[in-house]
């Protein structure tokens, strides 16, 4: 999908109300630079996105040739990230504190497995963040946005929890649901904007009305699926309350088609679906509808990989795992080349956007992205080494290498989720994580970031 | 309360308006849980969902303005208190699934954003959008009025809700809320209600009534891995539209039973799941048979009832078909290990573990191994694999006349089948029963059929597929109603679910903490 360019400044009229803009300036919006709260130093970036997959083989992944830090031959399946070598980390070799929890565990960014950790609920480190970003002041009409294709297929789950129920998020699948949720849909006919805003007040105060008044006649267990409810409907009337004007880089991508141009075998194709997601992503970051994202490619259970040309058949992901040694992994590497394809991808639209509220940076030096995974070595399901691409523009948070730089760590992973929190200015991450971690053992792995 | 699922959510959108075409965009990603998409404890409306119903809120309520949809729902056309009220009490009985008295407060609620319109069609269109966010709509009410200490009684309007959408998969139609309303004013029984409702919309000339059996199976069996496992291409070719015979043959003998006994079946097995194992016969057409490599002799495009003879090359039943054997494969092969954890977990309820992590889990087939079979006895006998894979490989086996693919096969690589195999007691393992194959009298599927275990299973995900809770701890009693009065149908499908229907859960719900 390719931006129209078209920007909203010339059409305030509907995107004012339907598209709810928010203009970020730290001199009075509590943006990230002056929040004091939140950060001690100023922040390297004002967004995240993480880009979540599943596990690898940690064979076909590593670096081939190293000169100290310096990648100076990149694996196969890593080989696309060369192309924006002077802007990422590898890093692996990091332990998560459930090593053992196989497919299906939450530890990949929660820093929680299966485990009851004295009753702290799961929170994924994009609800951490943004969570943190809107206690802080920074408040956009989307807290997060959380997207990806067919992450319920086979009963598999997504990587995000949250909520007040610590409990599993779905991410939004369709195309132009997200497209809607993000950009606002059709102007209904024949009502004004702000007679359409007030009926959407009214409508909420009634149906949250209702769910309050539900939950009272409820026992305790059925109750929670109201206030969890509740929630949701206090994140859209954020969302109406924070219409204003479009940042300055703001482009609305074009209206994706409906869902059943993406069928495929009986279901959505997630392959294609995703490529419009990462589309919707970078609007949002652009127009500064939301400062957290995330994409997922399948679930923790397995990904519908459906790549004609480049696979020579489809697969559940699984089977490129499990059965490609005889092979020598040669459609597990071609999937991986594509999934770094998209990274590289994603680094190129942020690059061509401009930062909302400063027009000398790019979006992509003021956001870190991180690829994260479920598993560690996918083909033991185990998360003894779990591994992390880590990518930050001119100025970013991240230390980099001219030539591509990688690490290796046997600190616990959840270190590096940390350090995605210190990026965006967040120092206190007490309520994120294993709670036996202190200390240092809680704090962003040293050495990441740029001094 | 229970959450309406995504394709519940899109049915009754459309069924509110008596039109297919309504637009209704996709917005719950509903998690799957034991196969199915119905668990009340998952489903739920969480972080953007609000928006998004919102936004489709909105479209469907501009659309039913602009295509003139309001008119079956109000004669009058003003902005005031009556019209309001007509309109109000018409799409809520549809929306919220029940009757509005003229004393329920939600048309005071409801009448204010009507009045604060200026016009019927903006007064109609807030109104649609409204009830469409509901929680009386988006939530199936399980509530009731207290009844014994801790029992609810289910209204009659929430029992006909249940019903609707165990059945039709959808909320009730008018019929059964018309039916609904007697109940409430005394003139009918809710037993009747149940009863009558039931028949009718079951009856085979019924248009959704194969959404009750279908809806079932389909989340049992997995039956939709025929479109969703992955095939090699370079191995052979299986084509959409394959797949789309191979999905009739299953949906035309699942029918079969249901709406009536399966010839070929012993007489207190007909039209029971026993009876779909060991089915005499199949529906083939022209296309189907040829990939199967039976002889098309007389076939058309039309799908057919064709009885198996002894010298039919496949075997009889289910499990035969190309339905489950492409749906538990690899992409380029047969998988014992899947097909077996079918028959395990599905049929037996018996679940098997997941591979520890740590093991490694890449198949690395020995060099003398020539067949899917010597390959899985050479890994999966050695060491820890042994203690979980006995269970699901060794019943696997008496697949392998069957590849990846579906396609019948005396020999792989030169060396002939064996397809003999054991259903190994989780516990003792001694005395367990072996087969040899899957037809024939001492074959799997007839011991399959023989086994009132499997029929216990049938029953355990049934009652989970109509009550979206896996308490089976706590549901004995529960199970137990429904199997005496489906072992008194001779466990038929129908009798099974009719059980389902008479369970005091299905009228009654017991207090949550």
């Amino acid at each position: 999908m390719t931006p129209t360019r078209r920007r909203f400044a010339g059409s305030l009229g509907a995107g004012l109300l339907l598209a709810p803009f928010l203009s970020f300036d730290p001199r009075h919006q509590g943006g990230l630079g002056a929040r004091a709260a939140v950060a001690a130093a100023a922040p390297r970036a004002k967004r995240i996105l993480l880009f979540c997959t599943m596990g690898t083989y940690p064979p076909i992944w590593t670096p081939t040739g190293l000169d100290g830090e310096s990648i100076t031959t990149w694996s196969a399946s890593t080989s696309p990230l060369a192309a924006v070598k002077d802007s990422v980390v590898l890093i692996e070799g990091l332990p998560s504190g459930n090593p053992g929890d196989n497919h299906g565990s939450p530890d990949g960014i929660t820093g929680l497995g299966f485990g009851y950790y004295d009753g702290q609920l799961k929170i994924s480190v994009d609800q951490f963040v943004a969570s943190k970003l809107v206690a802080s002041g920074v408040k956009r009409p989307i807290a997060s946005l959380l997207l990806g294709a067919e992450t319920n297929a086979s009963g598999g789950r997504t990587m995000f929890y949250g909520g007040s129920g610590g409990n599993n998020l779905p991410t939004i699948g369709s195309p132009l649901s997200a497209f809607t949720t993000v950009f606002g849909g059709a102007m209904p006919a024949g009502v004004t904007s702000q007679a359409l805003l007030q009926r959407r007040k009214s409508i909420l105060d009634l149906v949250a009305a209702e769910a309050t008044s539900l939950k009272a006649t409820l026992g305790t267990l059925e109750g929670a699926k109201l206030d969890i409810h509740l929630d949701s409907i206090r994140q859209l009337e954020g969302k109406l309350s924070q219409a204003v004007a479009p940042a300055g880089g703001c482009v609305r991508p074009a209206e994706p088609p409906g869902d059943g141009t993406y069928t495929y075998m009986n279901a959505m194709d997630a392959i294609a679906a995703n490529a419009i997601h990462q589309d919707i992503i970078v609007s949002a970051f652009a127009c500064d509808i939301t400062r957290v994202a995330a994409l997922e490619y399948g679930n923790d259970q397995m990904l519908k990989v459906n790549l004609p040309g480049r696979v020579p058949y489809d697969d559940e992901h699984g089977g490129f795992i499990h059965s490609g040694a005889a092979s020598g992994y040669k459609n597990l590497i071609e999937f991986e080349k594509y999934l770094a394809e998209q990274f590289v991808a994603l680094i190129g639209k942020l690059k061509s956007f401009q930062d909302p509220d400063d027009a000398s940076k790019t979006l992509f030096d003021t956001t870190l992205l991180a690829w994260c995974r479920d598993m560690g070595d996918a083909q033991n399901h185990d998360q003894k080494s779990m591994r992390f691409v880590l990518a930050s523009g001119d100025r970013g948070y991240l230390k980099t290498a001219p030539g591509g730089r990688y690490l290796t760590s046997s600190e616990r992973h959840e270190r590096v989720l940390l350090n995605l929190c210190e990026a965006v200015g967040i120092t206190s991450y007490a309520g994120f994580g294993d709670p036996g971690l202190t200390g240092a053992m809680k704090q962003p792995l040293p050495g990441l970031a740029a001094v | 309360m229970r959450r309406l699922s995504a394709a519940e959510f899109a049915a009754s959108v459309r069924a509110i308006f008596n039109d297919p075409t309504t637009p209704v965009t996709t917005v719950f990603s509903d998690p799957s849980v034991l196969g199915f998409s119905v668990d009340a404890n998952a489903l739920l409306v969480q972080g953007l969902n609000a928006s998004q119903l919102m936004d489709n809120a909105e479209a469907v309520a501009s659309w039913a303005v602009a295509n003139g949809k309001l008119s079956q729902f109000a004669t009058c056309t003003s902005v005031d208190a009556a019209c309001a009220q007509q309109f109000i009490q018409a799409f809520g009985r549809r929306a919220f699934r029940t009757t509005l008295a003229d004393s329920d407060p939600r048309i005071a609620t409801y009448g204010k954003l009507f009045l604060a319109e200026s016009s019927f069609e903006g007064a109609a269109e807030s109104v649609i959008s409204a009830m469409l966010q509901s929680p009386y709509f988006l939530y199936r009410s399980e509530r009731g009025t207290l009844g014994t200490p801790g029992a609810f009684a289910l209204t009659p309007f929430e029992v006909a809700s249940a019903l609707g959408y165990l059945l039709t998969g959808s909320m009730p139609d008018d019929p059964l809320l018309a039916a609904a309303d007697a109940v409430a004013s005394g003139s009918l029984g809710l037993g009747a209600m149940l009863d009558a409702q039931a028949s009718r919309l079951l009856a085979a000339e019924s248009p959704s009534h194969s959404t009750a059996i279908l809806g079932f199976m389909g989340g049992w069996l997995g039956l939709d891995r025929l479109y969703t496992t992955a095939k090699d291409d370079t191995v052979a070719t299986l084509t959409t539209a394959m797949r789309d015979d191979m999905a009739a043959e299953t949906r035309n003998l699942i029918l079969e039973a249901f709406d009536g006994p399966i010839s070929g079946g012993s007489a207190a097995s007909a039209g029971s799941f026993a009876s779909l194992l060991t089915a005499d016969h199949s529906y083939l057409n022209q296309d189907l048979a040829g990939y199967y490599g039976l002889d098309p002799t007389g076939l058309t495009s039309a799908f057919t009832r064709v009885v198996f003879t002894s010298s039919t090359r496949r075997d009889r039943g289910l499990l035969a078909h190309g339905t489950l054997l492409n749906g538990y494969a690899r992409p380029d092969a047969s998988s014992p290990t899947q097909r077996g954890h079918l028959v395990r977990s599905r049929l037996l309820c018996q679940p098997v573990p997941p591979p520890p992590a740590n093991v490694n889990t890449t198949l690395q087939p020995a060099a003398t191994a020539r067949t899917t079979r010597q390959r899985i006895e050479n890994e999966h006998s050695l060491g820890a694999c042994d203690s979980c894979h006995r269970l699901m490989d060794p019943i696997g086996f008496g697949f392998e006349h069957y590849d990846g693919f579906g396609r019948y096969r005396d020999d792989e690589n030169g060396v002939a089948i064996d397809a003999t195999g054991t259903v190994f007691d989780t516990n003792p393992r001694d005395g367990s029963p072996t087969f040899d194959g899957l037809g024939g009298p001492g074959g799997l599927a007839a011991y399959l059929a023989s086994d009132p275990d499997v029929n216990q299973c049938l029953v355990r995900y049934w009652t989970y597929y109509a009550f979206g809770s896996s308490g089976w701890a706590e549901d004995a009693c529960t199970y137990d109603a429904i199997a005496t009065e489906a072992t008194a149908q001779g466990f038929s499908l129908r009798g099974v679910l009719m059980g389902i229907l008479h369970a005091p859960n299905f009228t009654t719900r017991v207090q949550d903490p």
